[in-house]
């Protein structure tokens, strides 16, 4: 497994919130907990390696955000819409009226204006975003934030790899885990901001749940002695072993332990809130958060949903932002804005605009990424990518190496060596730092 | 294309259709398998070639098997295998009890020839078919059918690619084309994979990087049997005209030749557009799916060998040839000379997939002990000289976990039930009616458990199911209102020891050693939950045992 360098994540502050962090965990668990495994068995390397993890958050727009609308306005164009630009804090660069706590964060920010996707049916786009490649017949790739959580996870963690929430919208895609197997798969929060089967079954004590659990183990043990395959049994084994420590989580997906005023100011929104708990779980060491946010698929009245859906995006992502970086948290925590596509030049008669991938646009904040870094351009009316031209092998590309994974790393599938980014892909390095 | 023309192929097609394929195969149509068998070898003769091969094997090796599996392990594997679930004790204690020495093919034969065999083999097989697609009740009765009637495989193959569909049971049978022919990759590659053991997907874009034996003219090749194939709306047909066009790796645009996996080029026979209505020469073959059927089956390895190597995984736990879609002249076949012979014998005795099946869990390898007696390393996999664990799939465990916890009703037949299954003259069908209504049950269970695939490896969310989920602890319960139910029964047990006994036999299918015995038996009275409960987590701590979890 790739080993995060430390230079270009892990700060002195990162440092201390972490410590404070655990020792809030710490603290919560000894009421809870009688011994076992867990967050109290913590050793100093542990902690050591945890400072230098790095981390991704997925923020997933479902149904196509229009570029127009957010980073890259056309004012006074046919193509433009009725909404002004304004200046950011990098120079020479604007963007939608709807966005001013972005604007005001734009040296944080990397955006990326010259995607060409080709692919403009939802499905399809989303799986080409996603995974980074054009689907294939035999071979199922896994979703990006699956491989993301396989390379970032450290091996003696108690948390899940990943942490995937999709509303109950067009966000409805769970993340493929293709050729790397189910044991991949994420944990989802579907309808509810806690996971499923982490609570102690009803009628039955903790130290009953605990001692079946023992005797389990030791009798599963005992069946691997010498046997073909004991390496099964010893996976079997592990997975049970991480039961008890998951549901010692249950106070991450807790908000109600977050400040009031914290929580307002992600605001009381579905998207807010996730967010929210995006970063507890990120802070803890969860290696991978997906948040899905519905309803762009604005092919009727599109500036009516922007104007509503924007600025609660601009908040959201401003606050937690904002809020990664005072936990000293952003250094280490990649963020990703994603759709499967954007949206047309043309406005159609329902004063909507339909699905375009020849010209869009992502943004990028955190790890491995120059904050202020504006990649590409479109033409004056934003029909075509007139400079930078990236597709989504290179947006794989440009992620796994923001995060210090080597693009070109080989998983095996079968016989086949089956790199982590396509052959021809290319980093988008304008973003990078 | 003119409508008038359109209307012309359709009736071309269909007395096409039907004049090559009905004529020829009705009365292959009612073949049934065992016909061959009087020519071919016995299944006894087939296992003890397929221990012959093997055990040379480990010769060449140097290395000595395990030794053979004890009786209750055995009785618990190969009814996992055939039946899709764990023994019952009844079950459990007829074969203790049986001291002939032919007692394991008793046991074989009585699965082999009993009701749930088709059953559960009919859903393997749609599983093998159908990959993402499987689970339609239509496709698996469909294969439940042809192995209840034992029907070649080859006649199958027919009729999964030709048809004829005119009936409601063979309807069904038009569904993996049906599912897969809006995308004509996702139908080549797929019954390549299937059919002929062989991924073409690697050569589409330039020829396989990896394996010499397959070029885009393969991939093309393959595609150009299917292209003409429509579909997707629960109608198949094919156009008599289209050719597939592709960029070769030098940047110039091709027309593939319609080419097999062995290169064999078929000729374009078809009449060209065809305007008049005279009916072609009944010689002519008119399909491109009719033409790769044809030469699938006059070349019959690649056909013979994949279905082979696919139950020999099944049953075994990998493929001779590893992975199964892969068989090419770079990837070895683990036993030298094992797969071809056997699939030669395959094709030659009729394509007979029951008495494959019974060579096969009638060899010796196959009733190999998985634990490894000998001070040396435990040999790799690939030798198959000990058995290696086999994850249970999806539908073995969610069944099994109804069947421990006493979830699941399978009894004989009362007097009634044995006169209304002589009356209908269906034996079984009470049984299959507990076994459809167990399935149905176990459908809720199974997506929360881990799929078996070649890499398994267990995840953390079939372990939080299978420890905290409400579902699963309701199967443990005490239930009050429920005298019958296995917990309550168990704890009226009064005496520990025999409780632990019955409990053990019951979820793993064997009697207990007496040290786990004691072991057990001090645990439970070390509790100080009520009997009822601890009862309950007694079990639940047996099906969640690894022993539990695979098949050893």
């Amino acid at each position: 497994m790739n080993s995060p360098s430390i230079s270009t994540c892990g700060s002195s502050e990162h440092l201390l919130y972490r410590r404070s962090f655990l020792q809030s965990v710490l603290a919560a668990n000894a009421t809870l907990q009688i011994g076992g495994l867990g967050v109290a068995a913590e050793t100093p390397t542990g902690e050591a390696l945890r400072r230098q993890q790095k981390r991704a958050l997925f923020i997933w727009l479902a149904g196509g955000s229009s570029q127009f609308e957010t980073w890259d306005p056309k004012p006074g164009r046919e193509t433009g819409g009725p909404f002004r630009p304004i200046q950011t804090a990098v120079p020479g660069y604007q963007v939608c009226e709807l966005m001013p706590k972005l604007a005001g964060l734009m040296q944080k920010i990397a955006v990326v204006r010259s995607l060409n996707t080709v692919i403009t049916a939802h499905e399809p786009a989303a799986d080409l975003i996603s995974t980074g490649r054009p689907k294939e017949a035999a071979l199922d790739y896994p979703e990006m934030g699956v491989v993301l959580a396989k390379e970032l996870a450290s091996q003696d963690s108690l948390l899940p790899d990943y942490v995937s929430f999709f509303p109950a919208t067009e966000g409805r895609r769970r993340p493929a885990t293709g050729f790397l197997g189910g044991r991949h798969a994420p944990l989802l929060l579907e309808n509810s901001m806690r996971p499923g089967d982490i609570d102690l079954p009803s009628g039955l004590s903790d130290l009953e749940h605990k001692e079946r659990e023992d005797l389990r183990q030791r009798l599963s043990s005992e069946f691997g002695n010498r046997r073909a395959g004991s390496d099964l049994v010893s996976g079997y084994n592990s997975a049970y072993a991480k039961v008890r420590g998951l549901m010692r989580t249950d106070h991450l997906f807790d908000l109600d332990r977050e400040p009031a005023a914290t929580r307002e100011r992600y605001g009381r929104t579905e998207f807010g809130q996730q967010c929210l708990l995006a970063r507890r779980l990120l802070e803890a060491g969860v290696p991978m958060v997906k948040v899905a946010r519905g309803f762009w698929d604005s092919h009727h009245d599109n500036f009516e949903s922007h104007r509503e859906l924007v600025p609660d995006f601009d908040n959201v992502l401003s606050v937690l932002l904002t809020d990664l970086d005072d936990r000293g948290l952003l250094d280490s925590t990649l963020v990703i804005v994603l759709s499967e596509f954007g949206r047309t030049p043309a406005i159609n008669k329902d004063v909507g605009r339909d699905h375009y991938a020849a010209a869009w646009s992502s943004a990028f904040a955190g790890c491995g990424i120059q904050g202020g870094a504006i990649h590409g351009r479109t033409d004056e009316d934003g029909k075509t990518v007139a400079d930078g031209e990236a597709n989504a092998s290179d947006v794989a590309a440009t992620i796994y190496t923001a995060l210090g994974i080597d693009p070109r790393k080989d998983y095996h599938v079968g016989l086949r060596p089956v790199p982590l980014a396509k052959e021809d892909s290319k980093p988008i390095t304008t973003i990078l730092s | 294309m003119q409508p008038s023309a359109r209307i012309l192929i359709v009736v071309f097609l269909v007395t096409g259709l039907a004049g090559s394929i009905c004529s020829e195969d009705s009365a292959s149509a009612s073949r049934v398998a065992s016909s061959a068998r009087s020519t071919s070898l016995s299944f006894e003769r087939v296992a003890a070639k397929i221990d012959g091969f093997v055990e040379s094997h480990w010769s060449a090796k140097q290395v000595p098997p395990a030794k053979l599996t004890d009786d209750a392990t055995f009785l618990r594997r190969i009814t996992l295998d055939l039946a899709g679930r764990i023994p019952t004790t009844r079950e459990l204690d007829q074969f203790r009890g049986d001291d002939s020495k032919d007692k394991r093919d008793k046991v074989i034969h009585r699965l082999l020839d009993g009701p749930e065999f088709p059953l559960h083999l009919g859903s393997v097989l749609d599983e093998m078919i159908q990959g993402r697609h499987a689970g339609n009740s239509d496709f698996v009765d469909y294969m439940r059918r042809n192995i209840r009637d034992n029907r070649p495989w080859d006649l199958v193959f027919r009729e999964l690619m030709l048809g004829p569909w005119d009936t409601a049971e063979r309807k069904p049978a038009n569904r993996f084309l049906d599912k897969r022919a809006k995308t004509l990759d996702v139908l080549a590659v797929d019954a390549t994979r299937v059919f002929f053991g062989v991924d073409i997907s690697c050569a589409k874009c330039h020829d396989h990087p990896l394996v010499a034996d397959w070029s885009q003219d393969h991939f093309y090749g393959m595609a150009s049997f299917f292209n003409r194939t429509t579909g997707g709306n629960g109608k198949v047909g094919e156009k008599t005209e289209g050719d597939v066009k592709f960029l070769g790796s030098d940047g110039k645009e091709k027309t593939a030749q319609v080419m097999f996996l062995t290169g064999r080029v078929v000729g374009e026979h078809a009449v060209e557009g065809s305007t008049t209505d005279e009916k072609p020469p009944a010689s002519t073959p008119v399909s491109r799916r009719e033409q790769l059927v044809e030469i699938a089956l006059d070349e019959r390895n690649f056909f013979s060998r994949s279905i082979v190597n696919r139950l020999w995984r099944y049953f075994l736990g990998r493929g001779l040839v590893h992975p199964v879609d892969q068989m090419h002249s770079a990837n070895d076949s683990a036993i030298p000379g094992l797969l071809e012979w056997l699939a030669e014998d395959f094709a030659a005795g009729g394509y007979d997939l029951r008495r494959l099946v019974t060579a096969m869990v009638s060899s010796k390898v196959y009733q190999l002990s998985s634990e490894w007696p000998h001070d040396s390393d435990v040999p790799q996999a690939s030798l198959f000289a000990v058995a290696g664990l086999r994850p249970l799939s999806r539908r073995q465990l969610s069944f099994s976990i109804l069947m421990a916890t006493g979830n699941a009703e399978l009894s004989e037949p009362d007097e009634i039930e044995s006169r209304v299954e002589r009356y209908v003259s269906v034996p079984g069908v009470q049984r299959i009616r507990q076994y459809l209504t167990i399935e149905k049950t176990a459908a809720g269970l199974a997506p929360s458990l881990d799929e078996r695939t070649d890499d398994f490896q267990s995840s953390a969310v079939e372990a939080l199911f299978m420890s905290n989920n409400p579902a699963t602890q309701a199967l443990i319960a005490v239930d009050d209102g429920n005298a019958s139910s296995l917990v309550t029964q168990l704890a009226r047990l009064v005496e520990t020891r025999l409780l632990v006994k019955e409990a053990v036999r019951t979820v793993l299918s064997r009697e207990p050693r007496d040290d786990e015995l004691s072991q057990l038996t001090d645990w439970f009275e070390r509790q100080s939950s009520p009997r009822a409960t601890t009862t309950g987590q007694l079990l639940w701590v047996l099906v969640t045992s690894a022993e539990f979890r695979f098949n050893h």
